[in-house]
């Protein structure tokens, strides 16, 4: 082949090949980018922007409808250091997610170790039973609570009445009606924690407890040490969900049941922004609560996840 | 050349065809949003605007359920109008008409109908016109009236030995009645209604009080007559007469024989009528003893929100077909409301055997001369029912005594006034 060719043909070559190079690099910087192009516009026109809109509002008086908002400056902020409804819904929120902790967590986690020890059909039908409120909807759950809290006529006063005692007015009493509603929720969502804890705990090897029990150690030992450890997975992310959801769970069963009273005694933080803000219609007040819970969440979130993270083990 | 010509000209011609289907079948869509719920006058709603969108063909109107009594509605609508969206017409309490006036921007009801309002306007009982009436402009058509009544229990009267057929005609009264059942039967003696604040409207009234002052601009919710009918209220409560519970709780008690007397609206007595173990009978609202009676309205009137003109022609023609003699005929019967037409209970096409048929509805229709607008709050009418609504709680709980619960509600709608 005469050189000139050889030169003629190499010589071009290599400039496209430099260029398709860059290219290919460019295109492999940016590939990632446009892929999130379309869930960062769902996550900026639903999440962000409204964040951003809701800190903006929190500095106005506004009805919603009315062509003009009034600047407030921090009125509503100031407004919430004083306000009853918002601290009694705060300590709410927090019982609560104490509560919930207690019975959607605890309790299941105990309950699925106990339901697993049964053998056969029993254990089906314990499985079926504990789950099955978690298919009903929220909103016929809490009708269902509704009958079952009727001072005059529900169940639980029936049960109290053939023992001699009074119904209790749960739904209207400032002390019971936060419980009441958390009752409910707990009621509601301890099925799914308690099938999660389930298939957490039937994924751990069954050799290494034998191993361990082989080794002498008794049922709480091989609990502590083995079972324990490999479910913090399971049980990180049950926490996680649990207490991120509790405030929400809460909204249902507050608006069917007490509607945050009496007097605001069941109020709590997810039903208290609605209640302002699309019953009463002080858009800038709600959106000075939505803005102090998410800062408060947002803290407690990062501190929790760290705390629990700690303690978790993952698998090798 | 000539094919092709011939194919433009079939195409054109059928384009043409189509466009002008398309006219004439072009139709205007409407929402009504409206507040009853499957058993208090939702399928009388559903029945009505079916009529309506089958005897004409220029517009299709739907009925929309909005939750939450008149509460829930108004919400509803805020979103609505907040979306540029807002129905055609929909159902406003009388007590938030100056609400509904001065945030949505509705068209006032007579510029809407234009020639045709004074020929409706007519067949009406003027004073129940009044109640679709502010500073002198008519903002909607009244349209379901009520008025709180007494549902008691003749099987339970007969048990504690009180004459079934002669309910009591005073508080004083209803209070001996009921501590006569609690004592004799052991059931809860009454209930009065929980869900807003229109109870504490009746005591204030019946005492001879009023929320606001002579020039409908400040609240007065702390005056004597204010804290006594409170007072009053709070000791049935805590004699143990009436339960602590919500509608939810108390009306199927009453309906299982758990209750003696019920205190709200004649709307009900549908429910209560089909509902109940035993025959619901129904006594008037009782005033209290030596002073004249009021009985404050409940209800709404048809207010027009639409934009458009040709959907406020349409809202118009829907507000016609419902305030017709035929349509309230129809509604009165499925709801348990009272006429707001004058004279259709005379008439045997419509109402003429009214009391034949519902008896019940007698006492609604005999304390129709005692019947007087709610007043309407200056601003921020929800809130302020929110505040008065937790006052009444903390009154009823004991948490405060009357006079301090009324008074922290002053000072809390003062702030919101401001």
């Amino acid at each position: 082949m005469p050189k000139g060719v050889t030169g003629l043909s190499a010589g071009p070559t290599r400039p496209v090949l430099r260029s398709r190079d860059a290219g290919g690099r460019g295109w492999a910087v940016l590939a990632p980018y446009v892929y999130l192009v379309p869930a960062a516009v769902v996550l900026a026109a639903f999440v962000y922007w409204p964040l951003i809109e809701t800190v903006n509002l929190s500095f106005y008086e506004w009805n919603l409808v009315s062509p003009s908002k009034r600047f407030v400056g921090f009125a509503n902020y100031r407004e919430l250091l004083t306000s009853q409804a918002f601290w009694t819904s705060v300590v709410n929120t927090i019982l609560a997610i104490l509560a919930m902790s207690l019975a959607t967590i605890a309790a299941p986690l105990a309950v699925a170790v106990a339901a697993l020890r049964v053998q056969g059909v029993v254990r089906l039908i314990y499985r079926a039973v504990i789950f099955s409120p978690t298919v009903v909807s929220m909103a016929i759950a809490s009708l269902i609570w509704l009958w079952i809290y009727n001072p005059i006529q529900g169940l639980i006063a029936h049960l109290v009445r053939l023992v001699g005692g009074q119904g209790f007015a749960w739904l209207t009493d400032p002390q019971l009606a936060i419980w009441a509603i958390i009752l409910v929720t707990a009621w509601k969502t301890f099925g799914y924690n308690f099938v999660i804890f389930v298939a957490g705990l039937l994924s751990i090897p069954r050799e290494l407890m034998d191993a361990a029990r082989i080794d002498g150690a008794g049922e709480w030992h091989t609990f502590r040490h083995v079972t324990w450890p490999l479910l913090t997975p399971t049980t990180l992310f049950v926490v996680l969900t649990t207490l991120m959801l509790a405030p929400q769970y809460l909204f249902i069963p507050t608006q069917i049941l007490t509607q945050g009273g009496p007097n605001q005694a069941s109020n709590n933080l997810g039903y208290i922004i609605w209640e302002q803000g699309f019953e009463v219609f002080r858009v800038g007040n709600a959106s000075a609560i939505a803005v102090a819970i998410f800062v408060g969440f947002l803290a407690f979130s990062v501190m929790h996840f760290r705390l629990l993270e700690r303690g978790v083990h993952y698998e090798a | 050349m000539r094919i092709r010509g011939r194919w433009i000209v079939a195409v054109l011609g059928i384009l043409a065809a189509t466009l002008a289907g398309g006219m004439a079948t072009a139709q205007t869509k409407i929402e009504y949003y409206h507040i009853n719920t499957s058993t208090f006058g939702g399928p009388t709603v559903a029945k009505l605007v079916k009529e309506f969108n089958e005897k004409q063909k220029l517009c299709v109107a739907s009925d929309k359920f909005q939750a939450g009594a008149y509460g829930g509605l108004t919400t509803a609508l805020q979103v609505a109008a907040a979306a540029g969206r807002p129905p055609a017409i929909a159902q406003i309490s009388y007590r938030l008409l100056r609400y509904a006036s001065e945030t949505f921007g509705p068209t006032p009801i007579d510029r809407v109908a234009a020639g045709e309002f004074q020929a409706v306007a007519d067949t009406y009982h003027p004073s129940v016109l009044k109640l679709g009436q502010l500073k002198g402009m008519y903002w909607g058509m009244p349209y379901a009236l009520s008025s709180p009544v007494m549902y008691y229990n003749p099987d339970l009267f007969k048990a504690a030995g009180l004459d079934p057929n002669a309910p009591p005609k005073t508080w004083e009264d209803v209070v001996r009645a009921a501590r006569t059942i609690k004592d004799k039967t052991g059931k809860f003696g009454l209930y009065i209604q929980m869900d807003d604040t229109w109870p504490m409207t009746w005591f204030l009234y019946g005492l001879g009080g009023q929320w606001l002052s002579e020039d409908g601009e400040r609240a007065q919710v702390n005056t004597p007559k204010a804290i006594k009918g409170m007072e009053f209220w709070a000791s049935l409560v805590k004699d143990g007469l009436h339960p602590m519970a919500k509608n939810d709780e108390a009306f199927p008690s009453f309906q299982a024989s758990n209750v003696g007397m019920v205190f709200t609206t004649i709307a009900r007595r549908n429910l209560f009528e089909t509902g109940s173990k035993f025959p619901v009978k129904v006594g008037e609202l009782p005033g209290f003893a030596g002073l004249p009676r009021k009985v404050p309205a409940g209800g709404n009137v048809l207010m027009a929100f639409a934009k458009d003109s040709q959907e406020r022609a349409c809202g118009w023609a829907l507000i016609k077909h419902l305030v017709s003699p035929q349509g309230i005929t129809e509604w009165v019967k499925g709801t348990g409301y009272i006429s707001s037409l004058k004279d259709l209970d005379k008439d045997p096409r419509y109402l003429g055997n009214l009391f034949a048929e519902l008896p019940n509805m007698r006492p609604a229709y005999a304390q129709l001369p005692y019947v007087v607008p709610e007043e309407n709050w200056p601003k921020k009418g929800l809130q302020i029912e929110q505040i008065l609504i937790e006052a009444r709680d903390a009154i009823l709980l004991g948490q405060v005594d009357a006079k301090t619960g009324m008074d922290r509600a002053q000072a809390k709608i003062e702030q919101a006034m401001r």
